[in-house]
This record gives structure tokens, sequence and C-alpha cells, in this order.
């Protein structure tokens, strides 16, 4: 009985003690004001909590005591915890979340930069992108030339951008100097890149205002940045109607390994199709690649990356400009690349980077003159990043090349030149988070040249503001120096560094599927060189200032996509040989393009299209009083290209066919004329044309090796 | 008086929480399990993974509602994907941590390391050209490691013959690659004998279904 009582009273009491429970119940905003729904809130250790309603409220009962810790969290937001004091209240809070910064919303520098990687989903282009672009023939260069900026150059094949001559244009590899990014030609005859786009996990294309990190060039910046270890065995195959090639890829997890090998001969294409070039040797290349990629920890990598090319050819070419007067132009240039580098964290913290490039290169051409061209480089170079804080980053650096160029010309006589220079940079940088919202990059670099016997001091401004979602307003100012070219230096060295100031403002929105952006920008260029008078000097000037605009929709049509760019270009110089200030040969006023790519999925195809519009570039008709006066027509192109993806034997397979100039626009890129008039007084010009209206391309790329479908474990039925 | 005192406590804390813990475990997920089927769309999915992330961080040493987390969550991010690639992504983060956070647990649990694969095909989905040549290595090789934990397990089939029938045939995908994996899952269905009621048993439709379209 009294057992009994007992029961009832506990029971009682721990009912009681049990039934006191409270209410939390509050509402959840972002830190914009915005309800957020869905949230999930708990009490830490225990079953109790509740989900944010449609208008942000929740609300939930407790029967804890004590202290406890409230924790709120939802996807793309900071999670929030709050230690309570639970003493038998009802609790109410308003409260808010901050939004993760992360890669598509953190604050980047993005003025003058257009960024195609496979891993940030913050760029604009994918690495893919490049590849697949009508008109370039998987040709980096060519692929650039479709965002704005650029100025397209048949004759050379090489990247313009913003006013600014190839030369001013340089490219980089894993941080260190390409010495000759194009391979050897002559006689306005395109060159290509010598590097194929699928080497690359992301490429930079900085038409302006770059990183400290980086000097000698006055323009611009192509930053390639190669893959890492690969991870399947594989041997490929390529068959191509100009050549084929061959490659080898092993891989051991840690550590990869390919060899490549790869060669082209136009002359049975030639034979097919009709040339405006009278060759009497069609190009002809072959190149050798290897690359050895290991991971040295669980955060360093070592890479070694060699290729060697050698490429020729022959063709009649009017001799100074008269077309009835013609001779064999025979060019054959070989060219040696190593690129090494290594980097990994040391010192618990701080990213290192230990890199060195060599190059080789020697070029001869013969006509009625004989040039032979020897260049070589070595360079080494380091860099140290750490983060101090989440509003701190700093970098520096420093690097040396060495370089040598050595050019014979001999036309009765030899006129001999050769440069030795030793280069020696050296850069600091510190990226400064003032907010969530507002980045800046402030930066220096340092040069000296042993060449030149002089050094320069610039500095480097970039900065970036979040104005909303996805929306960028961002700045950048930078000096820029770059040593003169050495064919303009043949008599004398005792020059000075060219100089070009950038200004640039950029606009950007990007929002899932859509890229818009807008970039306005001056250059005031200085000490360029003259060579009007008995010996160079850095009396030469200029300007250039322009807008460039870019529309990318990935969304709107189904298995579409497309990017539009446009450019207004203003820009005139007083250099070199120019009688007065003009605008440059490698300038267009109006420059537009639009990339169209179409995966059609009934026939497993690609389509990508490439239509671009250039309005007429500057070229001086000695029959005119005003230098520089004369334009060339509008230029125009429609490339297309249709890669067929398929399975030949199991083996993944792509065929493509491409065609550059399908209507057959007639492109004009200059006109060439002889040095003295004719007997009327007149000199007779020739217009500088493409070697052939049109270019077709068929290729076969096989892939042997793992499959992507491999049978796993005890699946033995397939 | 100290000693009843204690007594009373011990009893109270016994009569309402060891006791009833196992219990308020069973209550909470046959809750939960109710949300999950009366959810409509992503919203309640996403409500439903609150509930189990809840219960998950209640029960430390449970599996299961981490499990079911990820699995509304990802159910959640395959039908958001279409109009929100990127929250899609979001969600297929937070459920690979999630499994990472239920494999603490349960470092062997084949169900888990199935669910691992289905989190990375949606991962794929974000961009087939450029990531599908990884991830499905990775999908195959996840769903190798599933099967080998557990060939019993019907899922492990039935993820591996619809992502097969997904993926374009020139990557060796298509329906007649995808068949013998299909018919492997609806028998292993129905051989299937759940561990206990909370233990997964879902797909088994969907595998019928896919298994008869590709016949």
């Amino acid at each position: 009985m009294k057992k009994g009582l007992l029961s009832v009273v506990f029971g009682l009491f721990c009912l009681l003690a049990h039934a006191q429970s409270i209410t939390i119940k509050g509402s959840v905003k972002s830190s914009t004001g915005e309800s957020i729904i869905g949230a999930n809130i708990v009490l830490l250790g225990t079953y109790d909590g509740a989900s944010s309603d449609l208008d942000g409220q929740f609300s939930f009962s407790t029967e804890e005591k004590g202290k406890r810790v409230l924790q709120i969290t939802y996807i793309g937001f900071d999670t929030l915890s709050m230690p309570l004091d639970l003493n038998g209240q009802n609790l109410e809070f308003n409260l808010k979340l901050k939004e993760t910064v992360n890669e598509l919303n953190a604050v980047t520098i993005v003025a003058g930069v257009f960024e195609a990687s496979d891993t940030k989903k913050s760029v604009v282009l994918k690495s893919v992108d490049i590849a697949l672009t009508a008109g370039a023939v998987a040709d980096i260069t060519g692929a650039m030339l479709t965002l704005p900026g650029t100025v397209r150059n048949q004759e050379s094949g090489q990247l313009l951008v913003r006013g600014g001559s190839a030369y001013e244009t340089r490219t980089l590899i894993d941080g260190l100097y390409v010495q000759n990014a194009y391979n050897s030609t002559t006689g306005n005859l395109p060159a290509r890149n010598r590097f194929s786009p699928f080497m690359f996990k992301g490429m930079m294309f900085s038409s302006g205002g770059y990183s400290a990190e980086y000097g000698q060039a006055l323009s611009s910046a192509l930053i390639l940045n190669s893959s890492d270890v690969a991870t399947q065995n594989t041997t490929g195959i390529q068959l191509l109607s100009v050549g084929g090639g061959l490659s080898q890829q092993k891989s051991w997890g840690k550590s990869s390994l390919s060899a490549s090998g790869t060669y082209s001969n136009l002359s049975p294409y030639f034979k097919l199709i009709k040339q405006n070039f009278e060759w009497k040797q069609a190009p002809e290349s072959g190149n050798v690649e290897l690359n050895f990629k290991t991971k040295t920890s669980s955060t360093g990598i070592f890479k070694f990356y060699a290729t060697g090319l050698s490429n020729g050819f022959n063709m009649n070419v009017a001799v100074d400009g008269d077309e009835k007067q013609k001779m064999p132009l025979k060019l054959s240039g070989e060219n040696l690349y190593l690129n090494t580098s290594y980097r990994d964290v040391v010192f618990k913290d701080w990213a290192l980077f230990v890199g060195s490039a060599y190059t080789w290169n020697r070029d001869k051409i013969r006509q009625n003159f004989e040039l032979n061209t020897l260049q070589q480089s070595a360079q080494t170079r380091f860099t140290l990043t750490k983060s101090y804080s989440e509003a701190v980053k700093l970098k520096f650096g420093a690097e040396h090349i060495w370089s040598v160029f050595d050019e014979n010309y001999t036309s009765g006589e030899t006129f001999k030149t050769l440069h030795k220079d030793n280069y020696l940079a050296t850069f600091a940088e510190a990226d400064l988070k003032f907010s969530g919202k507002w980045l800046a990059r402030v930066g220096v670099r340092a040069e000296h040249s042993s060449l030149l016997g002089r050094g320069n001091v610039a500095p480097r401004l970039s900065t970036a503001y979040i104005l909303g979602k996805g929306e960028q307003l961002a700045f950048s100012f930078g000096q820029f120096y770059q040593t003169p070219e050495h064919a303009q230096m043949r008599r004398s060295t005792a020059v000075g560094f060219e100089q070009a100031d950038h200004y640039i403002l950029t606009y950007q929105k990007q929002v899932e599927g859509y890229v818009f952006r807008v970039e306005g920008y001056y250059k005031n260029y200085h000490k360029l060189l003259k060579t009007t008078a008995e010996l160079p000097q850095n009396t030469g000037y200029g300007y250039a200032r322009g807008i460039d605009l870019f529309w990318r929709d990935s969304k709107s049509i189904k298995n579409g996509d497309y990017y539009v760019s446009y450019s207004f270009l203003d820009t005139e110089r007083n250099y070199r040989d120019f009688p007065v200030q003009a605008m440059p040969y490698f300038a267009a006023k109006h420059n537009f393009a639009v990339v169209y790519k179409h995966w059609i999925h009934e026939l497993n195809t690609m389509l990508s299209t490439t239509y671009a519009f250039q309005s007429g570039r500057p070229y001086n008709d000695p029959n005119s009083s005003v230098f520089n006066g004369s334009r060339t027509p509008i230029f125009q192109d429609l490339s297309v290209t249709l890669s067929y993806i398929t399975n030949f034997k199991d083996n993944f397979t792509v065929i493509y066919l491409a065609a550059n100039n399908v209507p057959g626009f007639r492109q004009v890129s200059g006109y060439r004329f002889p040095s003295s008039p004719n007997a009327e007084g007149y000199f007779q010009g020739s217009p500088i044309l493409p070697p052939a209206k049109r270019f077709i391309f068929l290729g076969l790329i096989m892939t042997i090796g793992e499959k992507f479908v491999k049978n796993q474990g005890n699946n033995d039925d397939i | 008086m100290k000693n009843l005192a204690v007594f009373i406590f011990a009893f109270c804390w016994f009569a309402l929480n060891a006791h009833g813990q196992n219990e308020k475990f069973q209550m909470a997920m046959g809750k939960a399990f109710a949300q999950m089927s009366a959810a409509k769309g992503p919203e309640d999915l996403k409500n439903t993974a609150n509930t189990f992330s809840r219960i998950a961080n209640a029960e430390a040493g449970e599996w299961l509602p981490q499990y079911y987390a990820a699995l509304t969550h990802l159910w959640a991010g395959y039908r958001i994907m279409e109009s929100n690639m990127a929250e899609a992504q979001a969600l297929a983060k937070t459920a690979l941590s999630e499994i990472q956070a239920g494999q603490k647990i349960a470092p062997s649990e084949s169900e888990l390391v199935a669910l691992e694969a289905f989190a990375y095909q949606l991962q794929l989905l974000e961009d087939p050209m450029t990531k599908g040549a990884e991830m499905s290595g990775k999908i195959f090789a996840t769903l190798g490691k599933a099967e080998s934990l557990n060939p019993a397990n019907p899922r492990v089939y039935y993820l591996r013959g619809n992502f097969t029938l997904n993926m374009p045939e020139f990557f060796g995908g298509g329906a007649a690659k995808a068949s013998p994996d299909l018919q492997k899952a609806v028998a292993a269905y129905d051989a299937f004998k759940p561990a206990s009621p909370f233990h997964p048993t879902w797909g088994a439709e969907e595998a019928g279904e896919l298994a008869e379209k590709v016949k």
C-alpha cells in the first residue's frame, strides 16, 4: 500500500516536472532582410527544433532546462550558434544569417581579366569552350580573338590587344614566360600558338591592368595553367587531313607521364584546294612533347614539360613588294621549350612556387637575303604567398631571365646584332579585403635589365566592389614596362624601357547562365621607341581608349550557348618610323564577334559557329600624303565546326570537320607596295590575302584505354 | 531525505529519458517518415531533411537520420536542378557532408556508400561536358565499393543501371548496357529484407519501371 502510494507520488512528481515546457519562437532573415524559408533551428543535443516557415517564422516547445545552444543552419549561409539559458521563460528571437562567402559570391578582381577554367565556377568561359570555338581549330589565340579587346589579323595570327602590337602581349605557362609562343613564320602566313588548349586546366586572358606578378608586356598577358597529374592510362590517335599524331599517357595515381608526337604536312591538301600563295614547299612541321607530373605530398606537385618543334615552308613571294618580281622565300624554324615547376605549402602556411624555363629558338629565312636568328632564354622564378587572415593576403617573389638574341642579316654584307640580357625583377602584392564586398590588390614591381643598363619601378592597383548579387564594379590602374623589341635596337641599346599606363573600369553582372560585362579603358603610352633619327630614342608616345562589351547566354536556348563581344577602339601612336601620330596597322575601330555552340542530341554532334566582323585596319598608301590614312576593306568571317562524338569499338572517338570563311568573304589584311613607283609615278599596291579563301579541316581523334564505364566488383554479366 | 531526492531524480530520468530514448527515436523517425511520404515538392523535402538532421543531432550514434537527411536533400536537389542548379549543387554538397557524418558512425555501410554515388551523380549533372569523364569514373568506383560491402544491396544495381542508362552511348552508356544491372536490381529488391522498419527500402518501383523500359 505504502509502496503503491509512493509510486503514484513519484509518478505525479515526474509528470509535473516534465510538463513544464516553454516556447522558443522567432524569425530568420538574411542580412539583406529577406525571410529565410526552411532554415533548420535546433536545440543542440536534443530532438527539439523546427524549420522556418514561408514567412521565415519558427516556433517550438522544449522541456529542456539550463544552458543550451540554439543552432540555426541554412544552406549557403554561415551557421549561427546562440548560447541560451533556459529558465522557464518563453523566448523570442529575430535572427539574421550571413551569406557564406564562396567562389560565386566572393569578391574577385575582374577588371581586365577573362578567365577560362574547368574547376572554378565563377569564370566566364571553360577550357572546353576554347577548344571548341569555331574558326580557331583548337588554337588558343584563335579562340581568344573572339573575346572583346582583341583585333583580328589574318597575316600574323597573333594576339593583338587594345591597340597594342603582338610583341606587347606575353604568354606565360605556370607563371613562366614563353619566349616564342607562336611557331616560326614569315611572309604573311599566320602563325599558330605552339600549345594545345587541352594541356591546360585554366587560362586567364588579361587585356590590361594585370598583377604585379607579371611584367615585360605593355598590353596584355595570356596566363596558362597546366593540368595536374593525369588519372587515366590512354593511347590517343589523331588522324588529320593535314597530318597525324600519337600520344601515350600512363598514370600511377600519384604520378603521370605522357609523350606525344605530331606531324603535319599541308602539301596533299594544297593539291586539292586552290591556294593564293605560290607554294614551292607546303608548310610542314613535326612536334614532340613530354609531360611528367608527380604529387610530392598531399599539397605538393612537381611538373616537367618539354616540347620541341621543327617547321618550315618555301613559297614564291614578291621581292620588295614588286609583284612582277617573285623569288622563293624559305623559312625553317626549330624550337625547344622546357618548363619545370614545383609548388607546395612550406613553413605551415606559406604557399611556395619555384619554377624554371628554358627556350632555344632558331629561325632561318632565305630570299634575296639571309636572316638567321637564334634566341635563347633561361628563367628562374619563385613566389611565396601567405594568408594572414581572411582580410589580408601577401604575395611576393622574384625572377631572373638570362637571354641572348643573336641575329645575322646578310644581303651583300652581313649585319650582326648580338644582345645579351640579365633581367632581374622582384614584386610584392597584397590583397586587402575591407569587407565581404570590397577587395583591393596593391602591388609594386621593380625590374632591372643589364642590356638597357637601367631599371624601373611599377605600381599596380586593382579594386573590386560587389554591388549586388553577382554584380561587381571594378577598377584597375597600373604602370607597365617592356624592353623594346630587339629588332628595333639593332643600331643601339642605349635606350630605356617602353611604358604604358592602364586605367580600366569594369562592370560585370553574372547570374546563373548569363554574363554581362562592360569595360572602359584608357591607356597612355610613353617612351616608345622612335627610329626615325640616327639612333633609336624613347621619344615615342600614344594612347588607346575604348569600350569592350561581352554578353554570354548559356541558358535561354536549350542545348545552345552563345556569346557576343564587341569592342570599340580609338588609338593613335607616334613611334618607330611613323612620321606623325597615326592609327597603327594593328588596330581596328570596331570589332564584333558572335560564337554559337549547339549540341545536337540526336546526332551526337556539337555544332559551333563563329561570325566575326571588323572595320578596316589602317595601312600606309605611298600614293597618299596622309600617313596610315587608308583603310582596308571590312573584314568578315563565318566559321563552322562540327564535332561528331562516337564510340568506335568501345573507344571514345571524335570526328570533326572545320571550315573557315564558309561564305568566301574577301579578307584583305593590308597591301604591299613596291619601294619605288612605276613609270607613271604611281605605287602599284597588291592586297595581302590569306593563303586560301577557305580552310577546310577534317580530323579524327580516338582515345584508346580506360573506358568510362568499367566493370566493377562481381558484375560479370555485362 | 537526500537519498530520496537522488532516487526520485534517477527514477524520473530513467522513466522519461533512458527508457524513453529509444522510443523517442522510434517516434521521431516515424514522424519524419510520415513527413517524407507526404512531401510534395522540394520545399517539403528540405523541411523533411531538417527534421532528420535534428534527429541526427539528438542521436549521435545513429547513422540512419544522417542517411535520410542526405537522401531528402538529394531528392530536393534533383527536383530543383532544372530551375536552380546553384542551389541543387549546394544541396549535393550538404548531402555529402551528411553522408560523411553517417560514415563516421557506420564506416562500412553499403547504403551510405551507394548514396554517395547518388550525390556524385548530381554533381556531374552540373556540367556533364567538363565533369563527365572524371565524375563517371568516380561514380562507378563508388558503386563498386558499395557492392563489395553488400552485394545484396539493391540500390547499388538500381543506381548503376539508372546512371548507365542516362549516360551517352559514345561513353559506353545506353539501354543495352544498363539492362543487366536493372534486371539484377529488380531481383535484389525482391529478395531484400530491411534490417529495421527504418532501414532504406526506396527505389524498387523506379527500378521495376526502368527494367521494363530497357527490356
